[in-house]
C-alpha cells in the first residue's frame, strides 16, 4: 500500500479548536515547519505530514484529545520516540499525531513484587536505570532502547537481542491503562494481572503488538527482572555464513538457550570495522555473538558446551570477552551495525522475517543467491537464536534498474521466509511496510477475525487506520510502495 | 435432543461417532455435566461441520477433552451437545531441532510429553496426565513451575480454531517470535472454549533439565518461613516456590531445575538461608532426572499445587484462587485462619510464585461442618480481592458468580465474544457473565 493511496484530509477549524481546548493552545502544533518533523518514523521511505500534532501530559488529556477526534470522525495516531521501523507512527492521510513523549514518569516501582508502573513516554533504558541499583532491569532491549519508549514497545511488541532468553515485550506486561478510540478509559489486566488468574480473555496479550489500532496505552504495569549475577560473552568466528548458521542450529538443538545469540556476516563486519575499528576479524565469513548469563557456578560448563557446538560446525576461533570493556565493544559493534551499513551503501532495504531455526542455513543461502542473481550485495545481522532475520539488501536508488532489482530481491527473500514456514515480522511490526504481504501468511478468514476484533475496540476505525492488518479483503499482493530515497539510519 | 439434528450429525460423522441414547449418556454424566448428546469428530473440518450444524439448530456446544476440568467455572448447560476432541490425538509436526511442536487438541498430555521426552524435550507445564492439550489451553492450566517457565501464554505460538460461526481460522505461527498481525491466539488461552474450539496447538518447548528436585523448607514461624521464601525467590532462579498453610509452624516447597553446578549452588544457598533462621531443608523429589524420572518430579510439584503436598485431606468442597502481592498475603491468611476456627471447617492455603497468587482449598470437616462458601467468597471479594472459584463440588451451594467481581474490561470481552461466536452457542453460561 502506498502512502499516496490514502486521501489526505485536513482537520477542520472546529477540531483544532477542540484540541486546543483539551490541552491548551501551546500544545497544539499546526505550523507546517514544525509538522515536518513528524512526517515519518524510523521507516524513512514513506512520508506523510500530520494534520496537527498534540502534546499530551496526562491520561485525561489523551482522553479529551481522542474524544475530540472521535466527535469529528478524524483519525489519529499515537507517537512515542518515532523509532519504529515499519511505519507504524506515520500519519497516513494527515492524521492527528498524539505525541506522548511528555508522559515520561516512572510512577511507581514496587521492588518487593518486581513491578513498575510507568507512563508510555518513559524511555526503555531509563526504566532499567531507575531500578538497576536494586539489582533489577527491564528485560526487553531493542537496539534503540536509548531512545525508544515503553509505550511504543507495547504498541509494537518489541523484541531485542536478550528476548531470546527473557521473552519479548508481551511477556513482561502485566496490565495497561488504555484510552479507547471512543475516548473511554479502561484498565486491562492491572497491577495484579500476570501474577495470577484474572478471569476473562487476555486483553493485555491482545493489545500488546496491536500497533496503536486498538487505542492508546497511557499507563503500563511491567515486570522487572533480577539482573543475572554473572555474564559470559563469546565471539565465535566462522569461515562462512553457512557454517555460522549451522552453529546456531546446533546450539539450539542441544537445548541451550543463551541470553542472546546474534549473527553478524562479513559485509557487516567490514562496514563496522571501517567505521569503528573494534578489531573484528576481517577474514571471517561470519561471527556469532553469544551471551550466556545466570548463576556463576554453571557458566563455565555452559560456555564449554557452546564452544564445542561451534567447533563441530567448523568454527575457526572462539573466545570469551576478557572483561566488561571488551564485552561492551562487542555489543557496540552489533548495535551500530545498521548505521555502519548506511556508510557503505546509498540505500538499503531491511526485512524482519522469522523462520524455524533449523532452516537458517537454507534460507540464508537463498537470500545470498537472490542478491547475486540481481547483482546486489546482501548483508545479515540478526537475532539468530530466535530465527529472526534482518537481511539488508544494499542498492543505489540513483540507478533505476537497481531499484527494480532490490524490490524483486526483497520479494524473493520474503518468499523464502514464507516457504520455510516463517512469518513476516519478528519484532518490527507490519505497519504500512509489510501490509501488502499479509495475505501470504494469513487467509481471508483469519484476517476477517482480526478486523472484527479491531472493530470491537475501534468501531469508527479512527485509531491509526491503515496499519497492521489490511482493512479490506482481497488486497493486491504485488501492490508496492515506492522504493528508498535514502537509507534509514535507525538501529534495529 | 432433536432427532433431525442427531441424524444430520450421524450422517456427517458416522453413526458410531454420535451418542444420543439416554442410557449411554447417563453413563457419561458427572455431577457437573449432563450432555444431551455426544459426538466425536475426527478432524478440524469435522469439528467445523459439527459447529455449523449446532448453530443451525440452535444447540449449545460443550467442547470436551479429558474431562479433567469439567467442574471448572459455572455449571455446564444441560442438554448441550458435548463435542469430544479425543479422536484428534496426533502430533501434526515436530522438528526437535527447532524445539517447536504442533499437535492436535485432543492429544492427551501424558502421551504428548512422552513423545517429547524421547527427544529430551518437554512442555514445562504441570498438568494432569489425562488432560488434553486443548483443555489445557482452554483453562489456561499451569502449575508451580510457572515461576521459571511462565504460563501457556508464554508457550503457545499458534492455534487452529473453529469459531462459533463454524469457520476454521488460524492465528499466530510456528516460529518462536512473531508480531505478524494481531495476537488472536492470546484470546483463546483461558477462554474456556467460549470463542472457539481449539483443534491444533503449536508450542515452544524446552529441553528436559539435567537436574531437577523438590525441596521442602521448614521454618519456626509463618513470618520467618514466608519471608525466607520471598527472599530466595527474589535472588535465585527457582523453578517453583509454594508456601503451604496451615502447616505447623511453616512448610514451603521449592522446585529446582538447573545444570548440576547451578543445582548444587541453589541447594547450598537454600540450606544456608534456612539454617540462618532456624529452619531446615529436606529433599522430597528426585535429583538426577532423565526422561523416566522427570514426570515424577512434575507430578510431585503438581500435587503441591492442588492439595498442599502430601497432606492427607477429607473431600474437597471448593478451590478459590486470586492474584496477590506477597506483602498482602499474610493478613488474608490470618483472617481466613480465624474464620476457619470460628466456623469449624478445614482449609489449605498456598501462596505461589513470590510474587504470584494465593489459593484456598476448603474441606468439609468430618462431613459435619460444610464451609459456607458464599460467605468466604464474599469476604474475599469484600476485601477487594479478585477471587475466582476455580472448582467446587456440585453439591456445594454458592450464591456468588464463580468469576467476579465484574471489571470494566468485560464489556470489551462481551463484544469480542459476539464477534467470534455470534450465536453464543459455545459453552454458554460457564464462563464470566455474558461470555
Amino acid at each position: 500500500m502506498s502512502v499516496t493511496d490514502v486521501p489526505r484530509r485536513e482537520p477542520a477549524a472546529g477540531l483544532l479548536d477542540a484540541l486546543r481546548a483539551a490541552v491548551g493552545p501551546q500544545n497544539v502544533v499546526t505550523s507546517h515547519d514544525e509538522l515536518f518533523v513528524y512526517e515519518c518514523d524510523g521507516l524513512t521511505l514513506d512520508k506523510s505530514t500530520p494534520g496537527a500534532v498534540v502534546y499530551v501530559h496526562s491520561t485525561l488529556e489523551v482522553a479529551a484529545v481522542v474524544k475530540a477526534c472521535a466527535a469529528a470522525g478524524f483519525p489519529f495516531v499515537a507517537r512515542g520516540a518515532g523509532t519504529g521501523l515499519s511505519g507504524g507512527a506515520i500519519a497516513l492521510g494527515g492524521m492527528v499525531v498524539i505525541e506522548l513523549a511528555r508522559m515520561n514518569r516512572v510512577i511507581e516501582i514496587d521492588y518487593e513484587n518486581r513491578v513498575a508502573c510507568v507512563e508510555p513516554g518513559v524511555i526503555n533504558l531509563n526504566l532499567t536505570k531507575a531500578c538497576s541499583a536494586r539489582g533489577l532491569h527491564y528485560a526487553p532491549d531493542p537496539s534503540s532502547q536509548g531512545s525508544c519508549t515503553v509505550g511504543g514497545n507495547v504498541a509494537e511488541n518489541s523484541g531485542g537481542p536478550h528476548t531470546l532468553k527473557y521473552g519479548v515485550t508481551v511477556n513482561h506486561v502485566l496490565g495497561l491503562e488504555v484510552v479507547l478510540p471512543t475516548g473511554d478509559i479502561v484498565t486491562l489486566g492491572g497491577p495484579l494481572g500476570g501474577l495470577g488468574p484474572l478471569p476473562g480473555y487476555d486483553l493485555v496479550g491482545l493489545f500488546v503488538g496491536s500497533e496503536g489500532t486498538f487505542g492508546i496505552a497511557t499507563k503500563a504495569w511491567v515486570k522487572l527482572t533480577p539482573t543475572p549475577e554473572a555474564v559470559r560473552t563469546l565471539l565465535a568466528v566462522f569461515p562462512s555464513i553457512e557454517a555460522a548458521s549451522h552453529g546456531v542450529s546446533t546450539i539450539v538443538s542441544h537445548g541451550i538457550v543463551p541470553a542472546a545469540l546474534e549473527l553478524i556476516d562479513k559485509t557487516i563486519i567490514r562496514a563496522v570495522e571501517e567505521w569503528l575499528h573494534l578489531g573484528f576479524p576481517l577474514d571471517a565469513g561470519a561471527v556469532l555473538l553469544i551471551e550466556l548469563d545466570g548463576l556463576r557456578d554453571g557458566l563455565d560448563l555452559l560456555a564449554g558446551r557452546v564452544m564445542e557446538c561451534c567447533r563441530t560446525c567448523g568454527c575457526l576461533d572462539v573466545r570469551a570477552a576478557k572483561d566488561d570493556k571488551e564485552r561492551l565493544l562487542l555489543w557496540k559493534a552489533r548495535k551500530q551495525a545498521f548505521g555502519a551499513v548506511g556508510r557503505i551503501s546509498p540505500s538499503y532495504y531491511v526485512q524482519d522475517g522469522v523462520i524455524p531455526r533449523s532452516k537458517l542455513p537454507e534460507v540464508l543461502g537463498k537470500i545470498e543467491a537472490s542478491g547475486r542473481k540481481h547483482g546486489l550485495t546482501t548483508a545479515n545481522v540478526f537475532h539468530a537464536g530466535d530465527g529472526n532475520l534482518h537481511p539488508l539488501i544494499l542498492f543505489d536508488e540513483r540507478v533505476p534498474e537497481q531499484i527494480a532489482h532490490a524490490l524483486a530481491c526483497n520479494d524473493e527473500v520474503l518468499s523464502a521466509v514464507v516457504e520455510a514456514g516463517g512469518m513476516l515480522s519478528g519484532e518490527h511490526g507490519i505497519g504500512i511496510e509489510k501490509l501488502a504481504f499479509m495475505p501470504r501468511v494469513f487467509g481471508e478468514a483469519d484476517m476477517e477475525a482480526m478486523r472484527k476484533v479491531r472493530a470491537v475496540f475501534d468501531p469508527q476505525a479512527l485509531s491509526n487506520p491503515g496499519k497492521a492488518v489490511p482493512m479490506r479483503a482481497c488486497m493486491e499482493v504485488k501492490g508496492h510502495r515506492p522504493p528508498a530515497v535514502r537509507p534509514p539510519m535507525r538501529k534495529a | 435432543m432433536n432427532d433431525a439434528f442427531v441424524q444430520r450429525l450421524a450422517r456427517a460423522l458416522g453413526g458410531e461417532n454420535v451418542v444420543a441414547e439416554p442410557r449411554m449418556l447417563e453413563a457419561l454424566a458427572t455431577g457437573a455435566v449432563r450432555p444431551g448428546a455426544l459426538c466425536r469428530p475426527a478432524s478440524t473440518e469435522e469439528v467445523a461441520e459439527v459447529v455449523r450444524l449446532a448453530g443451525e439448530h440452535g444447540v449449545p456446544v460443550l467442547p470436551c477433552g479429558g474431562w479433567t476440568a469439567m467442574a471448572y467455572g459455572e455449571a455446564a448447560p444441560e442438554g448441550a451437545l458435548a463435542v469430544s476432541l479425543q479422536r484428534l490425538d496426533r502430533i501434526v509436526e515436530y522438528e526437535p531441532a527447532d524445539l517447536v511442536v504442533t499437535a492436535q487438541a485432543g492429544m492427551n498430555f501424558e502421551a504428548f510429553q512422552a513423545a517429547l521426552f524421547e527427544h529430551g524435550q518437554t512442555l514445562p507445564l504441570d498438568a494432569p496426565a489425562h488432560a488434553t492439550l486443548g483443555g489445557l489451553v482452554a483453562t489456561d492450566r499451569s502449575g508451580p513451575r510457572r515461576l521459571l517457565h511462565g504460563t501457556l501464554r508464554d508457550m503457545v505460538l499458534g492455534l487452529t480454531v473453529v469459531n462459533g460461526d463454524g469457520v476454521v481460522r488460524k492465528c499466530g505461527g510456528r516460529v518462536v517470535k512473531n508480531v505478524t498481525g494481531y495476537a488472536l491466539e492470546k484470546l483463546y488461552i483461558g477462554s474456556l472454549g467460549t470463542l472457539g474450539i481449539v483443534t491444533e496447538v503449536t508450542f515452544k518447548l524446552r529441553p528436559v533439565p539435567e537436574t531437577a528436585s523438590v525441596q521442602e523448607i521448614s521454618a519456626p514461624s509463618f513470618e520467618t518461613g514466608f519471608n525466607l521464601m520471598r527472599e530466595l525467590a527474589g535472588r535465585l532462579p527457582l523453578a517453583a516456590a509454594v508456601a503451604c498453610f496451615p502447616a505447623k509452624p511453616f512448610s514451603g516447597q521449592i522446585g529446582i531445575e538447573a545444570s548440576p553446578p547451578d543445582h548444587a549452588r541453589i541447594l547450598r544457598e537454600l540450606e544456608e538461608a534456612a539454617a540462618r533462621c532456624g529452619g531446615s531443608v529436606r529433599e522430597t523429589g528426585a535429583t538426577r532426572v532423565d526422561a523416566d524420572e522427570y514426570p515424577a518430579v512434575s507430578r510431585r510439584l503438581d500435587s503441591v499445587q492442588t492439595a498442599g503436598g502430601e497432606t492427607v485431606v477429607p473431600p474437597l468442597a471448593a478451590r478459590i484462587v486470586w492474584p496477590s502481592k506477597s506483602g498482602a498475603f499474610g493478613a488474608t491468611m490470618h483472617a481466613l485462619d480465624a474464620l476457619a476456627a470460628e466456623a469449624g471447617f478445614g482449609y489449605l492455603m498456598g501462596y505461589h510464585d513470590f510474587p504470584g497468587y494465593a489459593s484456598l482449598e476448603l474441606f468439609a470437616n468430618g462431613g459435619e461442618k460444610t464451609p459456607d462458601l458464599t460467605r468466604i467468597v464474599k469476604t474475599l471479594r469484600g476485601d477487594g480481592l479478585p477471587a475466582t472459584v476455580a472448582w467446587k463440588a456440585s453439591a456445594q451451594p454458592l450464591d456468588e458468580r464463580a468469576f467476579g467481581p465484574a471489571r470494566a474490561e468485560w464489556a470489551l470481552m462481551r463484544a469480542i465474544k459476539q464477534s467470534l461466536d455470534p450465536r453464543a452457542i459455545l459453552n454458554p453460561g460457564r464462563f464470566v457473565e455474558g461470555l
